[in-house]
């Protein structure tokens, strides 16, 4: 990545950072610090004690809690870690701690550098209900939604007022976790259980609102940076390929807005962050519907997973800048000189069964085979034998291609997930093959609903007879137990009766 | 023993014939030659009818994963002692884990009369929370987990319903 800004001549942004988190977002955060020339610290749950960012970190520390999960969650765990080890700047990525504000201003507190935005503005921003009334009351477009506590007597009313379907959502959510549409009455308390019961235990606050669903539009997301003063914007992402509110496929630029709408938007994002005095990297999620309008969905307050597409379109290192900002550094690009160039896509690796409704997978990588070549990121914490459980998240790792269009880009994903191998587990590199092969996908004709409405067509091709025949004596001349039985028998066919009982 | 995988929803028996430089083998009753050549523990060239493809396997107890033609594929080596038991069909009253993951509200007890479609528990796997619903209606006889944050692999038994006795 050239546009990386130049470090500082003489003093170094921080001189210590501790990486609170794990998996491949630990491992790219790491790989920022060793190019800015910091010390690094990683934090592990016993479970990754093998893992390649605790080999590679220049020190590393366990964290013990009941749970992996909870581990990572532990905030005051960590900040006596950064005391004992003189860290001056704690890397929080995204998921566990990123966008909580307690933790932000526990470390401020303790004189130690949160590399995210300030405390104010994740609380302002990073909670759903706080950044909806914020952005609506600067002129800017939110959907309708139903704003009184789950608990009031007249909620059950105003939400069948607004009509069916809508979405609940948690407050203090991301990712997916807390949300699910509800399509009628009956089903509204179930669904505020389970979003509020998910709410409290991945966020500590188990605040849910309801909000207008609509059945056909996309996720389009810009990236911002900001240093408090000024505020750029990298372009948007399209992020409607989903299973369970969950991106699967990102790409820049999106192939669904013109030009104009492009800059209405991207302006959009870049005026609501400005006014929030956004001072790190951030993304402004919008939906957008198919008669071109916008609303304003959330703002994410932290580097997000698909944040390679826009770093392969810009030629960014967005973690770098945003180690730069939080050293207290005035933004060094300038949207003027800032153009995209041709087209990123990225696929998140999951272990599911996604032919099978993705049905979480459980396993172990038992070999490991990463896809290289020109165009091709491959973004990943896996290592040899590492046990996937259920304690994580899914996401294995993501591979990010660029090319010079949409059409070649597909095509090089394509190519590239038929070279990844990863053996052990189940996992969805064959679906993704599929759906990049789909051709309302190829067109860019898609939104959220996408992956539910051809899930007849998103099916597994079944083998033909020569690969069949290739597979089965594959099996039988690898498999163990054979393979011993036909070692032990000299004459294969004297034992032929044996075989055949 | 007759070595037999379950492949794509069937059980195909694959049986050695005779070694000569590759296997002569019979797939499905088709007479099928074939080698491997190994490059590591998990990467060969396949030669079969003549020939050659690059293949990758690796094996997790009674689980194969192969990696051919650029696509994924899982076979299950089929016991026959197991391919037996199998046959015998399980009470529906038994509720067992779709997925591996953590109790996150056990919402039944022992002895609580129960619809089929109520829910008994909530579980959670890799972010995805969902009920766990009766599959009978009757009297809950037992319950093999402890509550929450009680882990269980797939298939395992977490609560079984005694039916009711049907006139």
């Amino acid at each position: 990545m050239n546009n990386v800004s130049p470090i500082h001549q003489g003093k170094q942004l921080f001189k210590k950072v501790l990486i609170a988190n794990r998996g491949e977002i630990a491992l790219r955060v790491l790989r920022a610090m060793q190019q800015l020339d910091i010390a690094s610290v990683a934090i592990y749950h016993h479970s990754d004690r093998q893992s390649p960012v605790v080999q590679q970190a220049d020190e590393a520390v366990e964290i013990i809690g009941d749970s992996p999960s909870a581990a990572h969650l532990d905030g005051q765990q960590i900040i006596d870690i950064c005391q004992q080890l003189n860290v001056d700047a704690v890397h929080p990525c995204y998921g566990f701690l990123s966008e909580n504000a307690e933790f932000a201003r526990m470390l401020e507190q303790a004189g130690i550098t949160f590399i995210g935005p300030g405390a104010d503005i994740i609380e302002l921003m990073g909670d759903k209900i706080a950044s909806r009334d914020f952005v609506a009351n600067h002129g800017f477009p939110v959907p309708p939604s139903v704003s009184l506590e789950i608990d009031h007597p007249d909620f059950i009313t105003t939400v069948t007022a607004m009509g069916f379907p809508v979405v609940v959502k948690a407050s203090a959510g991301g990712g997916g976790k807390g949300m699910s549409i509800v399509h009628s009455e009956d089903e509204l308390e179930s669904a505020i259980r389970i979003a509020a019961s998910e709410a409290e235990k991945y966020f500590g606050d188990k605040r849910v609102y309801v909000e207008r669903y609509f059945t056909s539009a996309r996720h389009i997301e810009v990236q911002v940076l900001g240093d408090g003063n000024n505020v750029i914007h990298l372009g948007e992402r399209e992020c409607s390929i989903q299973r369970r509110f969950q991106k699967i496929i990102e790409e820049a630029p999106s192939p669904a807005l013109t030009e104009t709408r492009r800059k209405d938007i991207c302006e959009t994002a870049r005026e609501i962050a400005l006014s929030a005095g956004y001072n790190s990297a951030g993304t402004v999620e919008f939906l957008y519907t198919p008669e071109g309008d916008y609303f304003f969905l959330e703002m994410n307050t932290r580097i997000q997973v698909e944040h390679p597409v826009t770093e392969m379109v810009f030629n960014v290192d967005l973690v770098a800048e945003q180690i730069h900002i939080a050293a207290g550094h005035p933004l060094a690009l300038k949207q003027e000189d800032l153009s995209p160039t041709g087209h990123a896509i990225e696929c998140r690796i999951c272990a599911e069964d996604a032919f099978n409704d993705f049905i979480p997978a459980t396993g172990r990588v038992l070999f490991l085979k990463e896809p290289d070549g020109k165009g091709i990121r491959f973004d990943s914490g896996l290592f040899q034998n590492q046990a996937i459980t259920s304690a994580f998240d899914p996401m294995l790792a993501k591979l990010i291609v660029h090319a010079p269009t949409r059409r070649e880009a597909i095509g090089r994903m394509q190519q590239a997930l038929q070279q990844l191998i990863i053996l052990g587990v189940r996992h969805n590199i064959d679906y993704l093959g599929v759906l990049l092969g789909h051709s309302q996908f190829i067109e860019g004709n898609f939104d959220t609903s996408f992956i539910k409405q051809y899930s007849d067509e998103l099916t597994e091709a079944q083998p033909d007879i020569q690969q069949q025949q290739a597979i089965l004596a594959t099996a039988l001349l690898s498999e163990r137990n054979a393979q011993l039985l036909m070692e032990n028998t000299s004459e294969l066919h004297a034992a032929i009766g044996h075989w055949r009982n | 023993m007759q070595p037999k995988f379950l492949f794509n929803g069937t059980v195909h028996p694959v049986t050695p014939v005779r070694r000569q430089q590759s296997v002569q083998m019979e797939i499905n009753g088709q007479p099928v030659a074939a080698r491997l050549h190994w490059q590591d523990a998990n990467s060969a060239l396949l030669n079969i009818n003549g020939q050659q493809r690059q293949v990758y396997v690796a094996q997790d107890d009674q689980q194969l994963f192969i990696h051919f033609d650029g696509r994924n594929w899982l076979l299950e080596c089929v016991d026959e002692l197991s391919e037996a038991a199998s046959d015998g069909t399980s009470g529906n009253g038994t509720v067992t884990a779709p997925m591996p993951g953590v109790v996150v509200e056990l919402n039944t007890a022992i002895g609580r009369n129960v619809k089929e479609g109520d829910s008994l528990l909530l579980i959670e796997s890799m972010k995805l929370q969902m009920d766990i619903r009766a599959t009978a209606t009757g009297t809950v006889e037992s319950i093999h987990i402890n509550g929450a944050g009680d882990s269980f692999e797939k298939g395992s038994v977490l609560i079984v319903i005694a039916g009711e006795v049907s006139a």
